[in-house]
């Protein structure tokens, strides 16, 4: 559609500040706070080169001398390992922050994949209806008789076969995406299926069929954005359990290789040491993660109760 | 009614069937049995007298029509790792986890179901604020992470619970509990939180949520407007349209705690099915793994058809001979 | 009053929101007595169903009553406390509401909901609730009440479940029930009953009702008296015949002239300017000033009180006979055709016509799957939405279809813009046979000279396209016109339709249901079409709307010369606009005639039975003879003539032999044997 670009999203944007959303946004003190958590962990997250005082992983850097150093709070402790070392003499904070990266770095990527795929089939079914529909929605049946999890597992571990071992460290991380990215289409494509089903029979796409547009048109310029919207809710609260997801995959063995670390695999790491009271090690990582992910599930939570109208004007 | 149940049926056999062919295909296509079995060093001979004895050299569907029989016998070959017949390690395990995730279950509706309902109830309620945020950040914390926290405070810092294992357990038939010891019962407690957490935020959001909905609904208007008391509009009417929706819910998750039990097996060691698969993916035990994914599918699709069942007797909707497929 | 039932004083409700505090219903009064049905009327966010639920007690957080009082038999009851006002409702109080779908409890039997709230208002064993229970069944008109004592909510149909809803209110006695829109939801012939029922059992009670309505009609026939509500406020009271028959205020004599008549011809329908103001736009002064054609500088300052003139109270500072220099009343005179000199027949050429349907068949096949088809031993069940169609629609001609839910016009309308496939037939547009047209392409000159008008104001539009670029869509795909001259083009559509060029930049919430509509005729007016097929394009729209819209379609047809084919189930709009009428029932045309014989002299035992059922407002306090029954199940429809068990003139061919449409020499088309016969 032509017309003024900038004069569009211009408009959009003064409409978008205006909006009821964004006033209640400005008024509720959880979604600030929630907000503000978030975007501070996924800038500290993403600057983590630049705001880590330390390379973890780089092994020319470490000193066993360091290693098992409580916080700096404690005895022993010492400022410039502010949250204490593990058994390598690793800067806890610093594995924290590069750490967190991978994690986020699945998570949304995952989600992002699931997003894709799921739409697209949803629409598909959606639309098409009849024999399509079917065949979709069976798959997601079958799909739907395992819990996530265990289907994450399963690609991941079969993925581990197949693939030589010299590749695997390089796209573990993808395959992981991929994994979680594949366990997770179907409440996507389920919403939006529903919601196309829905708007397939309102006037104005039948309107435009009258007119004489092509449905494939019809799908993607009438259609698509009048069901995108609860997407992205569903996204948002998708992106902490795809995280939680890959901290467990990774907790039990079959996630992130051990050479890019994640909060999951950092725990994993410093379970060991819980009984030898180097909480630190485990504790540290853990609550990074519950941070994180309660942040996005609270904005997520507000989201969809905000846009949720409601009895009233 | 009859011709409802059957199609249901159907559908189950048929995906049971899809699931039997994915595992069955790992068997094909993922490792190298023999290799696995005889090590590096075997004999061209021994490998041949294996691969017969397997049957490997026949073609892939006969494979697969004696993979089903097979497993319709409960034969799913011999463990890779153990050297034991899988469905013997199956049985063995089978009771420490029913066990596990059954509590978890109980605990998860019997705290869950009250305490969604009187959030709905009474929303503004003090307490209902907590535990909405209290879920909140139950739904944030992985299990794995609860349970190590729970180790941490109750085993490690408290010393009052153990941290892994199942305690004593007194063998029933072919069944083994640890209900009827102390040290079990006290085994019990930190693992089934673990489980248990999770769901129970799950279905108190849930019922919540569900509930409010049918608050909002005409006829529930209706019956304040019939001047009904708080009681029956509440406890009669909004529960019972409420429990509908929840029930397929709630019993999907149900299911799923199985699933999530091999993450609390892997935290406390539990000597579960869990663990066992755990066990299997890292050292590649394929039929280990393929039949554990078919125990869980059949599981999911008995729950799905019971769910199913109750839904049709429960909504009289259905009953009118109309079945609405997905 | 003294001695009234119920009696509201200053009632004032408001809405608190982030934009400062809403006022959605401002100091009204009104009383209602013992017995009397008193009927509140206005258009939607009028305020009058606030109204009857702050009454009962029911207002939806966040709104709630900021002044006022409500007294019920002399005790107030708005400040009550909550359980006490639990004694008031049901057994004092009793309410129905619209939606019968959803006002009963689906899992529950009637019967069940009925013994409760028996149980609970009356205190009888269960025994003695339910003897009350069935005897009430039988009351509101319910066949065989004791077995259908024990059936669900789904099993009823909609007009059976309203008389459930009705049966429910009635459960205690009490003395007065609130309806808020009780008929809205249901087909006309079914109004009719549910009207009738009302009617009946508030007598032989002696109950009194508050009846909220938008529906004219049905207040003239069932109401003593009348409030007309504006803007949350009441701007006339009083008898209800006095006011249909000369109303006071200029909103109100609008309103009766916009209302078309299914009695007379009328060429013209008055058109009030303009719409309601919304709640957080409401003028200085009194609310109807900015569209008021007699209003003066009193008007736009002071609201008005309600001025007693004879029996009515008018809120109008034209009424005030302190004020010596006043404009004069406005004449809200609908143009007669008895005053107009008749026009130059239209453009009814008598060559090819412009549309033909032959034997058009449509069916839906709604048969279980398979599998259950063969355990239950049950055949293939198609729904036959069209079952022998035949018409031709000549240039410049406006022909209506019309008919209750279910008898397949609508399904007609799709058949011709090729929305649904045929299944038997031929359909015709300008000689282009549609059998032979296979590839979208070959559909492609005949879809630009055909376009639609929706019922639904709300989902012709998508919500997230800018009106300019809905209305442009047809003009881009058919390569009319680019750029700038694209963009003339919208506004030229804009302003023809009633909207203003800055419009175009508008997203469609933003628009009233009237602006909808003329933005949905704008875009239906791109493409420069012959045809314009009309599916209920008013229903959904108020009435001082619904004039609004009819009269712009008639000046758009005078101006682009186009033919429409009309669909409704409103009679006295057919009436309006069409030239000639086709009634279908289950599928099947029953009678085709020239607007003014249909209505004068009318064939069909349907036809006659349709325009009875009209509640009319000049027939004030009319008994009317409902249609009996139900309309049929079109799964299972009756054998031969589709019409005979309702119908009173049944005989025997007329349940095994399937009567064709045959020339009656009044010039009307009718499909009935009785007809034949001259029965």
């Amino acid at each position: 559609m032509n017309g003024t670009y900038l004069s569009r999203i211009t408009s959009f944007f003064y409409r978008a500040c205006n909006s009821e959303l964004a006033y209640r946004f400005r008024h509720s003190s959880t979604a600030i706070v929630a907000a503000l958590v978030c975007l501070v962990c996924i800038v500290g997250t993403l600057l983590a080169p630049w705001l880590a005082p330390h390379h973890p992983f780089d092994l020319k850097t470490l000193d066993l001398l360091d290693s098992l150093l409580p916080p700096f709070w404690l005895q022993d402790g010492k400022s410039s390992y502010p949250l204490g070392t593990d058994n390598q003499g690793r800067d806890i904070f610093s594995a924290i922050l590069y750490g967190a990266r991978i994690s986020l770095f699945v998570g949304v990527g995952s989600v992002f994949f699931s997003l894709v795929l799921g739409v697209i089939l949803g629409l598909l079914a959606g639309y098409a209806g009849g024999k399509t529909d079917a065949f979709i929605m069976r798959v997601a049946d079958v799909q739907l008789a395992f819990p996530a999890i265990l289907i994450a597992l399963l690609i991941d571990g079969i993925a581990r076969l197949l693939i030589p071992k010299d590749a695997q460290e390089q796209i573990a991380l993808y395959v992981l995406i991929l994994a979680i990215g594949f366990s997770g289409w179907v409440q996507y494509a389920r919403t939006v299926r529903g919601s196309t089903m829905v708007e397939k029979r309102k006037e104005y796409v039948q309107a435009a069929h009258i007119i004489g547009r092509h449905p494939a048109a019809i799908m993607f310029q009438h259609v698509l954005p009048n069901v995108i919207g609860p997407v992205f809710i569903i996204a948002t609260l998708h992106i902490g359990t795809a995280v939680i997801t890959e901290a467990t995959l990774s907790y039990l063995g079959i996630g992130v290789p051990p050479t890019r670390p994640s909060l999951g695999m950092l725990i994993r790491n410093g379970n060991d040491f819980l009984f030898s009271g180097e909480w630190w090690i485990v504790v540290f990582p853990g609550l990074m993660l519950v941070t994180m992910v309660l942040s996005i599930n609270v904005l997520g939570n507000w989201l969809r109760e905000g846009l949720n109208p409601r009895a009233g004007l | 009614m009859i011709a409802f149940f059957f199609r249901r049926f159907l559908q189950a056999i048929v995906v049971m069937l899809a699931v039997g062919f994915i595992a069955f295909s790992l068997f094909q296509y993922v490792g190298d049995p023999v290799m696995i079995m005889l090590g590096q060093d075997a004999t061209v001979m021994d490998r041949a007298r294996l691969t017969r004895e397997l049957e490997l050299d026949r073609s892939f569907i006969v494979q697969f029509i004696h993979f089903v029989n097979n497993a319709l016998h409960g034969e799913f070959g011999i463990s890779y790792r153990l050297g034991r017949p899988v469905a013997a390690l199956i049985a063995e395990r089978l009771p420490a986890t029913l066990e596990l995730a059954g509590m978890a279950a109980l605990l998860s509706l019997l705290i869950g179901l009250p305490v969604g309902v009187y959030a709905a109830l009474r929303p503004h309620w003090w307490f209902t604020r907590f535990i909405m945020a209290a879920s909140l950040i139950g739904v944030a914390i992985p299990t794995f992470l609860v349970g190590i926290f729970l180790i941490m405070i109750f085993a490690v810092q408290l010393a009052w619970l153990p941290s892994f294992g199942r305690g004593e357990t007194v063998v029933l038939g072919w069944w083994t509990t640890g209900l009827l010891t102390a040290s079990g019962l006290k085994a019990l407690i930190l693992p089934t939180i673990t489980l248990g957490l999770f769901q129970t935020t799950l279905i108190m959001r849930l019922v919540r949520s569900e509930m409010l909905e049918v608050l909002r609904t005409d006829y529930i208007k209706f019956a304040h407007a019939r001047g009904l008391p708080e009681r029956n509009i509440y406890f009669g009417h909004a529960l019972k349209n409420t429990l509908v929706p929840v029930i397929t819910i709630a019993g999907l998750q149900l299911g799923s705690i199985i699933a999530f039990s091999v993450i609390t097996e892997t935290v406390f060691q539990w000597p579960g099915m869990g663990l066992l698969f755990i066990q299997a993916v890292n050292t590649a035990d394929i039929p280990v793994m393929a039949a554990y994914l078919c125990l869980i599918a059949l599981v999911f699709i008995v729950i799905n058809l019971v769910v199913d069942l109750l839904y049709y007797v429960i909504d009289p909707r259905l009953r009118i001979e109309r079945d609405t497929a997905s | 009053m003294p001695n009234a039932l119920l009696q509201v004083s200053h009632l004032r409700v408001e809405f608190p929101t982030r934009h400062g505090v809403l006022t959605a219903v401002d100091d009204v009064s009104f009383d209602i007595a013992p017995g009397e049905v008193l009927g509140v009327v206005g258009e939607s966010g009028a305020g009058k169903s606030l109204t009857g639920n702050a009454v009962i007690g029911l207002l939806e957080p966040p709104g709630r009553i900021a002044g006022g009082e409500i007294h019920l038999e002399g005790q107030r009851i708005d400040r009550l406390p909550l359980q006490e006002m639990r004694h008031v409702r049901g057994r004092r109080i009793g309410s129905v509401f619209q939606d019968p779908l959803t006002s009963l409890n689906p899992l529950y039997t009637i019967g069940q909901q009925l013994t409760e709230t028996i149980q609970v208002h009356l205190g009888l064993s269960a025994n003695d609730a339910r003897r009350r229970a069935v005897e009430l069944l039988q009351e509101v008109g319910i066949a065989a009440p004791e077995q259908r004592f024990d059936q669900y909510p789904h099993e009823f149909s909609g007009g059976m479940r309203q008389r459930v809803v009705i049966a429910l209110a009635l459960c205690a006695n009490p003395r007065l029930i609130v309806a808020d829109e009780p008929t809205t939801a249901l087909d006309v012939s079914i109004q009719a009953q549910i009207i009738a029922v009302l009617k009946r059992l508030t007598r032989e009670h002696d109950t009194a009702v508050m009846l909220i309505t938008h529906d004219m009609g049905v207040i003239a026939e069932i109401a003593d008296r009348v409030a007309v509500m504006y803007a949350g406020r009441i701007i006339e009271i009083g008898p209800t015949r006095e006011m249909i028959n000369s109303p006071r205020h200029p909103y109100t004599m609008g309103l009766m002239g916009s209302i078309p008549s299914i009695k007379e011809d009328v060429v013209r329908l008055v058109q009030i300017d303009g719409a309601m103001p919304r709640l957080d736009a409401i003028p200085a002064g009194c609310a109807f000033n900015p569209r008021c054609p007699s209003a003066f500088d009193r008007c736009r300052s002071e609201r008005p009180p309600l001025i007693h003139v004879g029996a009515m109270g008018v809120a109008c500072w034209l009424y005030d006979s302190s004020i010596d220099t006043k404009p004069n009343l406005p004449s809200f005179e609908p143009v007669r055709a008895r005053d107009v000199q008749p026009t130059e027949p239209s453009l009814m050429n008598i060559e090819q016509p412009l549309l033909e349907l032959r034997d058009v068949v449509c069916h839906y096949d709604v048969s279980s799957p398979w599998l259950n088809r063969r355990i239950d031993h049950r055949p293939r069940q198609m729904v036959k939405a069209v079952d022998g169609v035949s018409f031709a629609l000549r240039r410049g001609e406006t022909m209506a279809l019309v008919g209750e839910s279910g008898c397949g016009k609508s399904t007609v309308a799709r058949l011709i813009v090729g929305l649904s496939r045929l299944n038997g037939g031929t359909i015709a547009f300008d000689g282009a046979n549609f059998a032979t047209l296979k590839s979208r392409a070959d559909w492609a000159p005949l879809r630009r000279r055909m376009q639609m008008i929706f019922q639904d104001p709300y989902a012709s539009l998508n919500p997230r396209w800018r009106a300019a670029d809905i209305i442009a869509e047809p003009i881009r795909l058919y390569g009319l016109a680019k750029d700038e001259a694209l963009q003339r083009r919208v506004d030229e559509l804009l302003v023809h339709a009633g909207l203003s060029p800055r419009d175009g930049e508008k997203y469609p919430h933003e628009f009233s249901g009237g602006q909808r509509q003329r933005v949905s005729v704008a875009r239906a007016l791109a493409g420069e079409p012959d045809f314009l097929i009309c599916d209920e394009p008013t229903s959904a729209l108020a009435i001082s709307t619904q004039a609004q819209i009819l009269n712009l379609m008639k000046d758009l047809q005078e101006r682009h010369k186009l033919t429409y084919l009309f669909i409704s189930h409103n009679l006295a709009i057919v009436r309006y606009l069409a030239d000639r009428v086709a009634v279908m029932y289950l599928g099947r045309i029953v009678e085709m005639a020239p607007t003014a014989t249909l209505f004068s002299r009318p064939q069909h035992p349907y036809t006659r039975m349709l325009l009875d059922a009209v509640p009319d407002v000049e027939m004030v306090g009319r008994a009317r003879m409902p249609v009996a029954g139900e309309i049929p199940n079109p799964l299972a429809p009756p054998s031969g003539c589709a019409f005979h068990p309702r119908c009173p003139l049944a005989n025997g061919r007329c349940k095994t032999e399937v009567p064709m449409l045959k020339t009656v020499p009044s010039g009307s088309d009718a499909a009935c044997h009785a007809v034949e016969e001259g029965r």
